[in-house]
């Protein structure tokens, strides 16, 4: 049985706790309730800045939490940290005996980490902006504008890494100014896994956290659009990207399994995925192709992609409708269902056997307001029938659902005429 | 990573076309969608539906005339949180919709319209000529006194001319012709009479 302890401090700092016996490692992390969804025009790409300043333990004002990682790091603990459109988090993982001192450096980041030197401050803009021009592949840009164009420049379109001339012109009031109203406890979820004693835990993390001050929310969630739209640049150069992005529920709507594999059977379960199957395999449009997915609190975006030379983009859309058409019209088959059901399984519990992967599962539905459950998790996929996955396909492949995103030189009047479901 | 990733990176519109606006801003279906703004103010889904249009495309023409200051967008917060996009014509850089106030019929308008829409893709095929000089292309003007029967005899040659070009259609071609054609009673200013 897989078991959960959830707790809150005075302070409305939530607990999840979750003893997995026998185990030598132990892993920790904070999640706050802030990311792009949360940002403007004028702030877009500061929560992920103000992840890079927190974690850093270079800051020379931050003597307490530098001598920590110093450390923790001298252990052998990991760490890192992650910025989402719904959350940012922190998270070390290591041996069982250094976990009380990765709970101290969380303590920092919390509550402690918020003056920085300038010269650090400079620096860590800098290495954003260019963590922005070396991450930022085609691949990964068309997902957030994806996201865009099916939410709008707004919300959960917002892309996370932001606006580069925001983080060029960031400065130290700004960032104090999400520190303040977000690094709060009642915005927080802490997670503990490992070989723990749930109390002894509990103490040492009311020890480190109590201090940690509350203080009122503001709804902060900006709106998005309500109707799907495009994004187009015709960026030059050889080749482009297209997706095809469609809206969907939430992650904790029944319909998410049924969403998922509907986004492996079509672009994400290797060579024999429909998209690529039909882009790839037999007419070689594309190497770099595939399905996405992301599901969030309220909302969630799957969609396909696939990079090419840019005159061949028009026929790489024409082919992904009519790889969704047939879906639509035939459905998906009794063998794709059930292969794919073993392969999600299989996908679970390889993410829950890694520590870090685990950790993150627990944070990410805790800070979503859910429980992660394996049983209930995998329940839920063998519980998923043909007719479900088939009828929750059609509510989401529907031309009224649909976003389009493009980079590169394409015939954009051609481009939407291509693109036809139809639903 | 090539050049066109990093731009992309720096560009935080949504809509970015490399066309140039004055001269085809009209094509496809924006002229559509510029006439479904004429009567009222219409959100991207009312567009939508009425042009029977997917709303990425309506999109992408709103985008478009927002660009060239044809149309402007305001967004209005729903009661259930979304924000709607509502478009109007900025009626007053327009001139052509100038000249079409409340008082005149609507057939004024349509003819209003429809030779602005022409005028528009007559000037793309002629700068399309001059940017294939390879090709053969024929643009010529002339202006005469005729007899009304003589022109009446001649329409029928048009007539027949231009079945003459759809015959020669090719559709395995990639390479697309235009023949325009106006043969009328020409006169600097137009009566409203009819």
């Amino acid at each position: 049985m897989y078991d959960l302890v959830n707790a809150y401090l005075e302070n409305g700092l939530r607990i999840v706790l979750h003893r997995i016996p026998d185990t030598k490692t132990a892993a920790c992390g904070l999640w706050l309730k802030q990311g792009s969804s949360y940002e403007t025009d004028e702030n877009n790409g500061l929560s992920h800045l103000t992840e890079h300043l927190v974690l850093n333990p270079h800051n020379k004002l931050n003597e307490k939490y530098r001598n920590i990682m110093e450390k923790i790091t001298a252990e052998g603990v990991v760490y890192n940290a992650a910025t989402t459109k719904e959350y940012t988090c922190y998270y070390f993982t290591g041996l069982s005996q250094n976990l009380e001192m990765c709970l101290q450096a969380l303590g920092c980041i919390a509550s402690e980490n918020r003056t920085f030197d300038k010269s650090f401050f400079e620096n860590e803009k800098k290495v954003v902006e260019q963590e922005a021009i070396g991450f930022y592949s085609a691949f990964q840009q068309i997902k957030e504008r994806t996201s865009s164009a099916l939410w709008g420049n707004t919300g959960t379109g917002k892309i996370i890494m932001g606006d580069i001339t925001n983080v060029r012109n960031a400065n130290q009031e700004q960032i104090v100014d999400i520190l303040d109203k977000t690094y709060v406890p009642n915005n927080a979820v802490l997670v503990v896994i490992g070989n723990i004693k749930y109390t002894d835990i509990l103490n040492k993390i009311e020890d480190i956290f109590s201090y940690w001050e509350s203080r009122q929310l503001v709804v902060r969630e900006q709106a998005v659009e309500s109707v799907p739209g495009i994004y187009l640049n015709p960026a030059k150069g050889v080749s482009g990207v297209l997706s095809l992005g469609f809206r969907t529920t939430g992650y904790s709507d029944y319909t998410r399994p049924y969403n998922e594999m509907t986004l492996r059977i079509l672009g994400q379960s290797g060579m024999h995925a429909r998209m690529i199957d039909e882009i790839r395999i037999k007419r070689g449009l594309s190497y770099n192709l595939g399905g996405f997915g992301s599901f969030y609190s309220k909302r969630g975006t799957i969609g396909f992609m696939a990079v090419s030379e840019k005159n061949k983009l028009i026929e790489i859309a024409k082919i992904m409708s009519a790889v969704l058409d047939e879906a639509l019209t035939n459905g998906f088959t009794e063998t794709e269902v059930e292969n794919e059901k073993k392969a999600m399984e299989t996908a679970l519990w390889l993410s829950v056997d890694n520590l870090t992967d685990h950790l993150r599962c627990i944070g990410k539905c805790a800070v979503m307001d859910k429980d992660f459950y394996i049983e209930n998790e995998v329940r839920a996929i063998r519980d998923i029938s043909l007719e479900a996955v088939n009828e929750s396909m059609r509510k989401v492949f529907s031309m009224d659902n649909l976003g389009l995103a493009c980079i590169g030189e394409v015939d954009s009047d051609s481009l939407v005429e291509s693109v036809r479901l139809s639903n | 990573m090539s050049s066109a990733e990093l731009a992309c990176i720096y560009e935080m519109n949504m809509f970015h076309e490399d066309r140039d606006l004055n001269e085809d801003i009209l094509s496809g279906r924006a002229f559509d969608v510029l006439l479904t703004l004429m009567d009222s103010n219409q959100t991207i889904e009312s567009i939508s539906r009425s042009l029977n249009m997917p709303v990425f495309s309506a999109q992408m023409y709103l985008n478009r005339l927002k660009a060239a200051g044809m149309v402007k967008e305001k967004k209005n917060q729903l009661s259930d949180g979304f924000l709607e996009k509502e478009y109007s014509l900025v009626s007053e850089d327009l001139s052509i919709i100038n000249n079409l106030s409340k008082t005149s019929s609507a057939s004024e308008r349509e003819k209003e319209l429809t030779a602005h829409h022409f005028a528009v893709m007559t000037k793309q095929a002629i700068k399309c000529a001059g940017n294939h000089k390879n090709k053969p292309y024929q643009i010529g003007s002339y202006f005469m006194k005729v007899k009304v029967e003589d022109m009446e005899e001649f329409k029928k040659e048009i007539d027949a001319l231009f079945d003459k070009f759809r015959a020669l259609e090719d559709t395995e071609q990639t390479q697309t012709y235009s023949l325009f054609a106006v043969m009328a009673p020409y006169e600097m200013e137009v009566r409203n009479d009819g």
